[in-house]
């Protein structure tokens, strides 16, 4: 299978997640990278002065989906992994059109499976 | 948030919006409110804030004051603690090996930035790229390892629904407003500073932030607070403080250089949010009275502590990584690094000696916010820098040197003045030979060609386009200039092309006191609490929106919004009309052509 016709997907997630994921995810025809940090701490810092919110800690993964792979168990595995999510108000993981950045849906635990496999398929077709 | 003063851990600079200052309702009084705090001229600042009639002005000139004091205090900690020397450190490693990663670019061919994101297989197959070249593993490696060293020691802990965040930069946090309002108090008395405190849109997220410690520490039993009565509706206490910074101190003195741990179950010498457990469990279990004590003595107990629980006491522990600090200086100069951030690490080397000497011979001048306040922090002088985002026409004023901008070359600048300006400028210090008195960095021109060069340039290669910085533009030259002299295209990461930019234009009509502005575009006059805020990454988002802009117009006109479109790099103002339709205008996610 060719780089063009693979989906490669962002995985945005806290930390607790996204750590699960990598290690307990095993599906045929989906590829998941090591979790790595969202952020790097090279940003100025703030004043008092309107400061600004302090964010969840986040972890993002690359996934890849291959055409023809299992995108229903996929999503099954990424609720079941939001299980482990330690602390997380509303834990979800975001998942994004890795070449584009643009938002495809966020997952969670009451999400239905269908209609998330109905939304990443259509938006690969675009 | 609307970045309106900030200090850069990355050039160790004292940042400020000269535009933003200058638009608010009393923009005079307020710049003078900033540069007599940064120059320590206490009585000119007193005498400014007690002219004001304007309850809204005297309250703002008393705060931008005090944030310098904040900002200030960063200088100081990010410096002087094993914690702020380490945060420097990943900076530093990029800049000795900047012109290494420009020839091992050239040899490598195309790369994703952030750099270590080359490291991850399924995202490099994607965007086509491969990391070959062994120097350049490492420093992705080193990268990657920096941020989870970082992150990991900033993973926040949820107590009551609230997030907090313990770690390093969370204590710097809390240092930097604690002696931040006891200086205000001391300098302007009570009920400013009880102004001061108000005068933040965002309260709730003040207290998680800048005072979770106090709250720790009384919640444990380390500190001491008494509740004295009422002042309009809310409780004032009495907190003896003694404790605060010596514990955190105790905290930052964290053991990095890969030195070895020393670990339990309950006990950890790495991270400045495990030491700082490690510390309240020591204190709490063998019933040590910190709470009341002054600050000298608490020293003098979290010393003892760090000893027992760490095997060194925290000024051993700072003394140990001074020295490996010096070790690695010593290498990188001995390989020949590039002589500005060698020069400039071993400014930093120095100023840090100086600091941690203080700290040995007159502890409280450091630890004690009183006697910080009033022996100390006028004597700290870090660099400034005026930040003039949507670029300023001409060259910067008197008393300040050109970082970035721009000048078309061949042109006469008396006809067409406009094809000059000025981003940012580096304010003139006396270059007086260094004293007992003044805690400065000595070497200006490394640093200003840290400002100018390295910094973006690492910045580049450790976020991508990801972070939140004062100006922007210099970002986009430093991947163009690595382009060109590399001749290899340089993509960054879709997930850091731009930063999130969640600008509210509440925030503008707060910062700046106003309560109407006139549309960028329309020029009509938009009343609060109307309009929109656009941001300067996310203008550039959209390309559609530039050019339905540029052929409603026409002639000059034109040329000049072209040229304004390319210099501007401020937040725009809007009105709610041109909001919506900036909203219609397509996303691109590609900034190519900015770049």
């Amino acid at each position: 299978m060719t780089t063009e016709e693979k989906v490669f997907l962002t995985l945005i997630g806290p930390e607790s997640v996204m750590q699960s994921l990598e290690k307990n995810v095993a599906i045929e025809g989906v590829s998941i990278g090591k979790p790595q940090p969202l952020d790097a701490m090279v940003d100025a810092v703030d004043t008092s002065l309107g400061p600004d919110e302090i964010k969840m800690f986040m972890e993002f993964a690359t996934a890849v989906l291959s055409l023809t792979g299992a995108t229903l168990e996929f999503i099954l595995a990424l609720q079941h992994g939001l299980s482990a999510a330690e602390g997380a108000n509303d834990p979800r993981i975001i998942i994004v059109d890795a070449r584009t950045n643009t938002q495809i849906v966020s997952i969670t635990s009451d999400t239905d499976p269908q209609w998330a496999k109905q939304v990443i398929e259509t938006s690969w077709k675009k | 948030m609307i970045p309106i003063l900030q200090f850069d851990p990355a050039t160790l600079m004292l940042w400020y919006d000269t535009q933003l200052l200058a638009t608010s309702r009393a923009g005079r009084e307020i710049g003078l409110a900033l540069h007599y705090a940064v120059d320590g001229r206490e009585d000119w600042l007193k005498c400014l804030v007690r002219q004001q009639s304007d309850p809204w002005t005297r309250t703002r000139c008393a705060t931008v004051a005090s944030a310098v004091w904040h900002e200030k205090r960063h200088f100081l900690d990010f410096t002087l603690t094993n914690y702020g020397a380490m945060r420097m450190r990943q900076f530093f490693q990029c800049y000795v090996n900047l012109r290494l990663a420009l020839h091992k670019i050239k040899e490598n061919g195309p790369l994703l930035l952030p750099l270590d994101r080359n490291l991850d297989a399924l995202r490099a197959e994607m965007m086509g790229v491969s990391i070959k070249d062994h120097d350049l593993v490492r420093l992705a490696e080193g990268i990657r390892n920096g941020k989870r060293m970082i992150l990991d020691d900033r993973r926040p802990f949820i107590a009551g629904g609230q997030h907090y965040e313990i770690g390093g930069e969370a204590m710097f946090e809390c240092i930097a407003y604690h002696v931040q309002l006891g200086k205000a108090h001391r300098v302007f008395g009570g009920e400013l500073n009880a102004g001061i405190q108000r005068d933040n849109p965002k309260r709730e997220t003040t207290a998680s932030k800048y005072q979770w410690a106090s709250l720790l520490l009384i919640k444990s039993g380390l500190m001491n607070v008494t509740h004295e009565g009422e002042h309009e509706g809310e409780p004032t206490l009495r907190i003896d403080d003694g404790p605060v910074i010596p514990l955190l101190y105790g905290a930052l003195a964290s053991r990095y250089h890969r030195q070895t741990q020393t670990r339990s179950a309950f006990v950890s010498s790495y991270h400045p949010a495990e030491r700082l457990g490690s510390l309240i469990a020591h204190f709490n279990e063998h019933k040590t009275s910190l709470a009341g004590m002054k600050t000298a003595e608490a020293w003098d107990a979290v010393n003892a502590a760090c000893k027992t629980v760490f095997g060194r006491t925290a000024l051993e522990e700072i003394d140990a990584d001074y020295h490996m600090e010096g070790e690695l200086i010593a290498t990188y100069k001995s390989m020949g690094s590039d002589e500005f951030a060698v020069s400039a690490y071993e400014d930093f080397h120095a100023l840090r000696g100086r600091f941690i000497q203080v700290l040995k011979d007159d502890p409280e001048l450091i630890l004690d916010q009183a006697q910080w306040a009033d022996k100390f922090v006028n004597k700290t002088r870090p660099f400034v820098v005026a930040a003039a985002p949507a670029g300023v026409i001409g060259t910067p004023p008197d008393g300040f040197e050109r970082l970035s901008g721009g000048a078309e070359e061949g042109v006469d600048f008396a006809k067409v003045p406009e094809f000059q300006w000025w981003w940012t400028a580096l304010r003139a210090e006396k270059d007086e030979p260094e004293d007992d008195d003044v805690f400065r960095l000595a070497d200006r021109r490394a640093w200003s060609r840290i400002a100018v060069d390295f910094a973006p340039f690492s910045k580049l290669m450790i976020d991508g386009n990801r972070m939140r910085s004062m100006v922007g533009p210099e970002l986009l030259f430093a991947k163009s200039r690595i382009e060109r002299e590399t001749g290899v295209s340089l993509i960054v990461d879709p997930l850091s092309r731009y930063p999130e930019e969640d600008f509210d234009i509440a925030q503008w009509y707060f910062l700046t006191g106003q309560d109407s502005f006139r549309c960028h575009v329309t020029h009509q006059i938009v009343q609060a609490p109307h309009g929109r805020m656009i941001g300067p990454w996310e203008f550039r988002r959209r390309p559609a929106f530039h050019t339905a802009l540029l052929d409603y117009l026409s002639g000059d006109q034109k040329q000049r919004m072209f040229r304004a479109l390319w210099r501007d790099w401020s937040c725009w103002l809007v009105s709610d009309e041109i909001g919506g339709l900036f909203d219609s205008a397509k996303i691109e996610n590609d900034l190519k052509a900015w770049a």
